[in-house]
Order: structure tokens, then C-alpha cells, then sequence
């Protein structure tokens, strides 16, 4: 690992550097509605926003990708064309922590049990550049589901900003392969400077969610709360909530097609959508909201973490900033009534 | 997991009420309460369930009740389907001297193959098919001549429109009488998650044991990928180690199953 420091006024042009030689993912917009945009100009490029709008999980998991085009040549005929996984060179600049553990949520759906070939290709082909969390906003909770706001792991190089410049640390080969001419090495000084940021910054999002709770109870005992049969009053069925979370997706097969060409799609949509729990014949094993709505919070605070070992939430705050609803996830979790 | 499909090549579609069947070439041992996904490009895919099957070709049924199965019913011999799979495990019961099978409605496609599996074996077969549609029972051809009395299945058909005001638990726990109790080594047990739940409840009353109790777990298996949350239960995924799970690992599910 190595560190240098990169002046303010450069990043435009490393990440102009960057665009000529990768497909640079990028936030672009102002603070309350950024987005990750695909080869914006440097210059456009948003570096003092909190939080993205949606969850940049779309860089890696388009919400339609293409799986193969075909063409039926007649009775019997049917040619394909597979669509190769994108191995495209990617840089995506400006990730933040939440969305740092997001990829690693995604990592523990898409490349555990069954590895889904397009987002690896994607994930190897892809280098993240994660900006240190100096200005969490207040009702972010990252480091209460054990984000770190200035992450070692999961990203390639991590940025801390200090004023007129980023102090840079190379966390990986990938990540030093993306220094140039632009960066000069950090000494000493830069180095106490970021050092007192990124301690100075911990804690800010430290709010107590009261987990620890959780270990004294079966699984079924937490799932047969009955202060679940009352939360969910006031969710609204929200279809645009997938966009927000890491957990609560699934997928599908679809097709497009004009004439006798098309080609076939994977997506992904939302658990709040009318088949996602309805069978064939009709039968739906999770008819109410109130099971649709316990089973994603219970997923991501009770079995994701069982499964693999950390919490399946970012606590990115974009439920509570962005959701259609007056539930705040941080007061549901905390609040458990356990009947104790 | 590689999401293009194969293509196949129908040899046989057939149709028996709503239920559709499909024939195609395939090769490779299968089990009863596996599924494919076939589908048609153009329309997507559907969910299929393996009810025949040698050493060349599959025979997979569905209910054909949306636009994918509608069309692939429209189809002509030699025409082409997409085919992905088979996912899942499926019953393992060919062991078991005297078999119970419990079946609810659509979900005897998934037990198709295992009556005559069974047959074959020459296991010894108890059959209760519980129906909604006593005027139009799913494969009610083969279930018909499965419980008359020349057949050496010992079987009834129960007509759930009889239920009437009573719960679902009396009214299962009245239609499995002791006669399809008595000598059972192993259940296999498919249908809705309510119906299931009732006839577990009268076979934890018995001497069979939980082990011997296989349920099919018949959740939608729309992505056929196992990485939506849909696909999970509690820490289980049923499309990794089901869908077929015995009693005794579904208690460990959670929820209120038992």
C-alpha cells in the first residue's frame, strides 16, 4: 500500500486521464440529487455529496442486461448469440462507504452459491474508488451495521478529503495502477492531517441498533414477534424502494423482441411487486404486506448476517431520506419489542 | 451460472384441462419435483415439472394458465422451446417400502413421476389427492385410474368443496383415515404452505417419523437463479438444498410452518 496526495484542482484532470483509457463511472449532479453517470467530464464530476440518490448497484447489476440475442429462422430454427459477460476496463470514482459494503452484500448474493458470470466479470474488470466519509449527513447509520467510514478493504483506492487536496491510499495493484503524474507522495504531514479527519469523523454515525438483542432468540421466536404485526402499518408498497437496497431485489427472465429478432433480459424488480410471492396456480405464501415487509428487514438484520458473517444492510440512509414512507429503518431495528 | 438456454426440440405436446405437457430430448436421470424452466423466445420462461421421463426424453407439465405456456401449447412437433435446468433435488423415496403420497391440486405434477417411479419398484402406495375442483381435477385421468379399485394403489380422492365452515385442519385431519396411515415408512407430501401445514399436523401424530415426512417446499421459482431474496428462507435457500425438505428440517425453518 502506498499514499500520495492529489490537489483539488488536479482531480478534473485524472479523471479526464482515466476516461481515455477506461469507461469511468462517475457522480454527477448537485448534493441532494447525485447520480453515478457513465464517462462524465471531469469537471462535472460531484465530489461534496453525501449520498447518491440510488444505490450504484446498476453499474454492476444493470436493471436489464443482456443474456443473448436471437433470431427464429424458421420451424424448428432458432439461432443464439450469446452476449459475452462486459469485461470493459471500469473505474468507478466516488463510491462511499455504505455503498463500499453494498458491493459486498452484492458480492454474497451474486458470486457465492451460484455465480452469476456477468456481475463477476463486471467486479474483476472494475476498480472502485471509495471517498472517505468526512460529512456523513445526520441521519446516515453506517457505522452502526459496522460500515467503517474510512474503509481499508472492499475498495481500491480511498480518498480522504483534507481541504485543498485528497490524501490518497493505494489499497490494492489495481489501485496503483490508476497513479500518475498527478499525484505527489504524502508526507508526514498530509498523513497526521488525514489521520485526524478519519479519527475525528468516527462515531459520527455510531447509533445504537440494539442487536446484541437479537443473539438470545431463535429464529423463529424473532419471527413470530407480534411487534412485527404492527410495524408495518404506514409501509407503502413501494416499487422504487429496490432501487435504494442492496437486499430485497430478485430476478427475472424477459424478453424483448421486434419481428422475429430480439433478445433476452435479466432483471431485477422490486419485492414489492404483485408476482413476487404468488405461485403458478395463484397461491401466494406471503399475501400481506406485513410478511413482505418483515422478511426484507429480518433478512438483512437476522439471516444475512447468520449466512455470511456481517450485517446485509449499508446504512446508507436512503430508506429513511428516500423512502415514501414515515418509517425510520434505525428506529424500527432499535426499538424490537421483544415482549421482555 | 451461465443464464442462455439450451434449445429443444418438441416431440409431443399434450393437454389435459388446464394442465399442459411438453415433450423433449433429454438425457440424464431425473427425479420427481425437480422443475425445468422451458419457455419461448419472444414470451420468456415458465415453470415445469418433471412428471416423466427415460433415458432420452422428458416429459415436463404446467398449468397453462399465462402467455409463455399458452404459446408453447400453440406449438407444432419439431418447433423449438428454451429449456434451463433441472433445478432442485426432488423426492428420494424409492427406498421406502410402503410410500404415502398427499397431494393438493396442481401439485400433483410434481408427484407424477413418483407414483410411477414407485410403481415400477414395486413399492407398496397409499395416494390422497385433496381437490378444489372435483368437476375438473389436475391430470384427473391418471388420478382417476390411479385410485379405482383394479389399481394396486390404495388411494381416494378427497373433494375439498366438502370442507364447509370447518377449519382446514379438521377437515384433513378427517380425510386421512388410519387405513392410509397404518404400515407407512415415508410421506411425500406437496401443496399449498396452509394445506401443508394441516397435514403435517396430523402426521406428527403418528409413528412416522419426521425424517420420513419429504414436503415439497412448491415456492415460485420465477429468476431460476437462487439469488433473490424470494428464493430464501430463513438462512435456507430453498433453491440450493430443496425444494424438497423433510419435516424435520422445515421445522428448523422459521416462522409458524408447525
Amino acid at each position: 500500500m502506498s499514499d500520495y496526495i492529489l490537489s483539488k484542482a488536479k482531480l478534473k484532470y485524472w479523471l479526464e486521464d482515466i476516461r481515455t483509457r477506461n469507461e469511468l463511472w462517475a457522480p454527477v449532479g448537485s448534493k441532494g440529487a447525485v447520480s453515478y453517470l457513465k464517462n462524465p467530464k471531469g469537471e462535472n464530476v460531484a465530489t461534496d455529496f453525501t449520498n447518491s440518490l440510488d444505490c450504484p448497484k446498476y453499474i454492476f447489476c444493470p436493471q436489464q442486461e443482456a443474456i443473448c440475442n436471437y433470431e427464429i429462422q424458421g420451424r424448428g430454427k432458432v439461432a443464439i448469440e450469446e452476449i459475452e459477460p462486459d469485461s470493459t476496463p471500469r473505474v468507478v470514482f466516488g463510491l462511499r462507504p455504505p455503498d463500499i459494503r453494498g458491493l459486498e452484500i452484492l458480492d454474497a448474493y451474486l458470486l457465492k452459491d451460484q455465480v452469476d458470470q456477468r456481475y463477476e466479470a463486471k467486479r474483476k474488470n472494475t476498480i472502485n474508488i471509495c471517498l472517505g466519509y468526512h460529512n456523513p449527513p445526520p441521519c446516515c447509520f453506517a457505522e452502526s451495521v459496522g460500515v467503517d467510514l474510512f474503509p481499508k478493504n472492499g475498495s481500491d483506492i480511498l480518498l480522504t478529503d483534507i481541504g485543498r487536496s485528497y490524501y490518497v491510499e493505494t489499497l490494492s495493484e489495481k489501485g496503483n495502477s490508476l497513479i500518475s503524474e498527478h499525484f505527489n507522495d504524502a508526507d508526514d504531514i498530509v498523513r497526521n492531517e488525514a489521520w485526524d479527519i478519519q479519527k475525528k469523523s468516527q462515531g459520527k454515525t455510531n447509533f445504537d441498533l440494539n442487536l446484541n438483542r437479537w443473539q438470545d432468540f431463535t429464529d423463529s421466536e424473532i419471527y413470530t414477534l407480534p411487534y412485527w404485526d404492527e410495524i408495518y402499518l404506514g409501509v407503502i408498497a413501494d416499487s422504487v424502494a429496490t432501487r435504494y437496497f442492496y437486499s430485497g431485489t430478485y430476478f427475472k427472465i424477459v424478453d424483448v423482441n421486434s419481428g422475429n429478432k430480439g433478445t433476452r433480459y435479466k432483471t431485477w424488480t422490486t419485492m414489492y411487486s404483485p408476482d413476487f410471492s404468488t405461485l403458478a396456480n395463484g397461491y401466494d405464501y406471503k399475501p400481506s404486506l406485513k410478511e413482505k415487509f418483515k422478511d426484507w428487514i429480518l433478512e438483512m438484520f437476522h439471516f444475512f448476517p447468520k449466512r455470511h458473517g456481517f450485517l446485509g444492510c449499508s446504512g446508507a440512509h436512503r430508506c429513511v431520506a428516500g423512502m415514501t414512507t414515515k418509517h425510520d429503518l434505525r428506529k424500527i431495528i432499535s426499538n424490537v419489542d421483544f415482549g421482555l | 451460472m451461465n443464464l442462455v438456454p439450451t434449445i429443444a426440440n418438441i416431440k409431443k405436446t399434450e393437454r389435459e384441462g388446464i394442465v399442459g405437457s411438453v415433450s423433449f430430448e433429454f438425457s440424464g436421470d431425473l427425479n420427481a419435483g425437480q422443475v425445468f424452466k422451458i419457455g419461448t423466445f419472444g414470451r420468456g420462461e415458465t415453470t415445469a415439472w418433471v412428471t416423466d421421463s427415460d433415458k432420452k426424453n422428458v416429459t415436463v407439465s404446467f398449468l397453462d394458465n399465462n402467455a409463455v405456456t399458452h404459446k408453447i401449447m400453440l406449438l407444432p412437433p419439431n418447433e423449438c422451446i428454451t429449456i434451463r435446468g433441472p433445478f432442485g433435488n426432488g423426492f428420494s423415496l424409492l427406498n421406502e417400502r410402503n410410500v404415502l403420497l398427499i397431494s393438493q391440486d396442481d401439485a400433483i405434477l410434481s408427484q407424477k413421476k413418483l407414483i410411477n417411479d414407485l410403481l415400477q419398484n414395486g413399492n407398496q402406495i397409499n395416494l390422497l389427492h385433496f381437490t378444489s375442483f372435483p368437476k375438473d381435477i389436475f391430470m384427473g385421468s391418471s388420478l382417476n385410474k390411479a385410485v379405482s379399485p383394479d389399481s394396486p394403489i390404495n388411494g381416494d380422492i378427497v373433494d375439498m368443496t366438502k370442507k364447509g365452515p370447518q377449519d382446514l385442519d379438521a377437515f384433513v385431519k378427517s380425510s386421512i383415515k388410519s387405513e392410509y396411515i397404518s404400515g407407512i415408512n415415508a410421506v411425500a407430501l406437496a401443496g399449498n404452505e396452509d394445506f401443508q401445514q394441516s397435514v403435517s399436523r396430523v402426521l406428527e401424530k403418528t409413528a412416522i417419523k419426521d425424517k420420513s415426512i419429504q414436503i415439497l417446499f412448491n415456492r415460485n421459482f420465477v429468476s431460476g437463479m437462487g439469488w433473490s431474496n424470494k428464493d430464501l428462507y430463513g438462512t435456507t435457500n430453498i433453491w440450493k438444498e430443496g425444494p424438497v425438505f423433510t419435516l424435520d428440517q422445515i421445522r428448523r425453518f422459521p416462522g409458524v410452518f408447525i
